[in-house]
């Protein structure tokens, strides 16, 4: 891992509102390229709000708004002239609840290329095998491409949904609690396999699992509703190494030693 | 995220084994410019004891973020904590060197009793012996080794307290009494170092078992 950091995704005095309520202040913050960066704090925090806002998912909500600017290699991804569905290729999601088509796991991995345009059979066979691959899935599943991925296991479902992000060449992963539905021993394969994607990627995970904050991530980022009603703030953001041995901010450190409120 | 936990581990095992070499070598270097009188050679021990601080604080560090960042359990926790206990003997050791070095910087004196520099070194020689087997022994996780350290600090501690007697007996002028206090010193911290060594060992032990007990093979 190279010592120069990178800043690969950034916000500057950043709002966000749904409708009349302040869901997020002054969020000033940076990820890095090819590190893991963890999003912590209590639920309603907003986490997956901030989260969303790195690929713009929550044009998707009626009402939000957006104020200060989101920035993706230094360009701002709320400009008029950002395609949409080209930054969200780039900027791709994992969910909570792996979430796969009900079709075949080939067709859930060539589908994002299809889109994008590749039409040549081999060209998509390439893919498919490729993102199987990066996603630690492929030994599992070559022999049973076409078979529905329903049928996969819950960490095989969410191992391929990042398959499909990898799929389209994305180059951020963002991903919201995303173990959090799967066995230990699925959890510590998305683990491994996050460690080897950063090599390519930037990642971005959401976790109510501190310790699972604190294994992964090279980045820690708290957040935190201090009033009931008022909005959430950045409390901390550092390396994680500084974070869980020697945080700078007490609420920090009530929350992440389990002293809190 | 394990199979990297376990190369952060592994490299943590092996600065101390580099550690323990510099210590290692540290007292050879402190014992032969002490009856060489040699004061450079005892400038190269004092300046890499600070080297050897630098080790222990970031070793410590390691380790602080791997119980933090990795919540390790059995033995990978016990290896983090002999890692942790090993690296304040190690660290004492190279201070020990050090004051040895310091003595060896001090005015030479020709006419000492060449029976107490014979059992001094006989003594040095033992001490060297037992640190180079502690290092192994964690080297290798060797618990049998670990049980023979106890034994040869034995001969360590009845040489020192026959260099004691020795001393004793001295009778002369200020300048033989002055050098007599100085190793009686260096004989004092030669026996420290060993008894250090044997700490090492009981840590290894206890590592390798997991068995408490394993700590208090010295009374
Ligand atoms: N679609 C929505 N419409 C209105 N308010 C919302 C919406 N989604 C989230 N909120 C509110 O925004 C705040 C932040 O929510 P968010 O889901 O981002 O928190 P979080 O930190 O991800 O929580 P959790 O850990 O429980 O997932 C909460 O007060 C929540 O009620
Ligand atoms: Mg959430």
């Amino acid at each position: 891992m190279s010592a120069e950091l990178e800043i690969k995704l950034c916000t500057k005095n950043l709002n966000f509102y749904y409708g009349n309520f302040k869901a997020l202040e002054n969020i000033n913050s940076e990820i890095y390229k090819n590190r893991i960066t963890a999003f912590i704090g209590p639920s309603g925090c907003g986490k997956s709000t901030y989260l969303r806002l790195l690929n713009r998912m929550n044009d998707l909500i009626d009402g939000t708004l957006v104020e200060g600017l989101v920035e993706i290699d230094g360009q701002n991804i709320y400009d008029s002239n950002i395609d949409v569905s080209e930054l969200r290729r780039r900027v791709g999601m994992v969910f909570q609840k792996p979430n796969p088509f009900p079709k075949s796991i080939y067709e859930n991995v060539a589908y994002g290329p299809r889109v994008h345009g590749v039409k040549n059979k081999n060209e998509l066979d390439h893919i498919v095998e490729e993102s199987l691959k990066r996603a630690a899935l492929w030994k599992e599943v070559k022999h049973k491409l076409h078979t529905s991925a329903l049928d996969l296991s819950g960490g095989q479902q969410q191992r391929l949904c990042i398959a499909r992000v990898l799929a389209v060449d994305s180059e951020v992963l963002l991903m919201d609690e995303p173990c959090s539905s799967l066995d230990p021993s699925s959890t510590m394969k998305i683990e491994d396999l996050m460690f080897e994607l950063k090599l390519r990627y930037t990642i971005v995970i959401v976790t109510h699992n501190m310790q699972q904050a604190a294994r992964v991530s090279d980045y820690t980022a708290f957040f935190l509703v201090e009033e009931v009603d008022q909005p959430a703030r950045l409390i901390e953001f550092g390396p994680t190494d500084e974070i869980f041995t020697r945080p700078r901010d007490k609420r920090t450190e009530n929350y992440i030693t389990g002293r809190f409120g | 995220m394990r199979k990297s936990f376990h190369e952060e581990l592994g490299d943590l095992r092996k600065n101390v084994l580099v550690m323990g070499r510099v210590v290692e070598e540290n007292v050879a270097r402190a014992v032969e410019s002490l009856l060489d009188r040699n004061s450079s050679l005892a400038d190269q021990v004092i300046e890499s004891d600070k080297k050897i601080d630098r080790m222990d604080m970031k070793i410590e560090q390691g380790c602080m973020v791997l119980l933090a960042r990795q919540q390790p359990v059995a033995v990978d926790l016990r290896m983090i904590n002999t890692i942790l206990r090993m690296i304040i003997h190690l660290e004492r050791m190279g201070d020990l060197a050090a004051n040895i070095a310091q003595i060896a910087k001090e005015p030479t004196f020709d006419h000492y009793p060449s029976r107490i520099i014979d059992l001094f070194q006989e003594m040095a020689g033992l001490v060297q012996d037992l640190v180079g087997r502690s290092l192994r022994a964690f080297a290798d996780e060797d618990r049998r080794l670990t049980l023979s350290l106890n034994d040869l600090d034995k001969p360590i501690d009845e040489l020192y307290h026959q260099l004691i007697r020795e001393f004793g007996q001295l009778h002369g002028d200020e300048e033989l009494m002055n050098w007599a206090t100085t190793m009686v010193l260096a004989s004092r911290y030669l026996e420290r170092i060993a008894d250090h060594a044997v700490s090492i060992g009981e840590r290894v032990a206890y590592l390798v078992t997991g068995n408490y007990a394993d700590l208090h093979i010295v009374d």
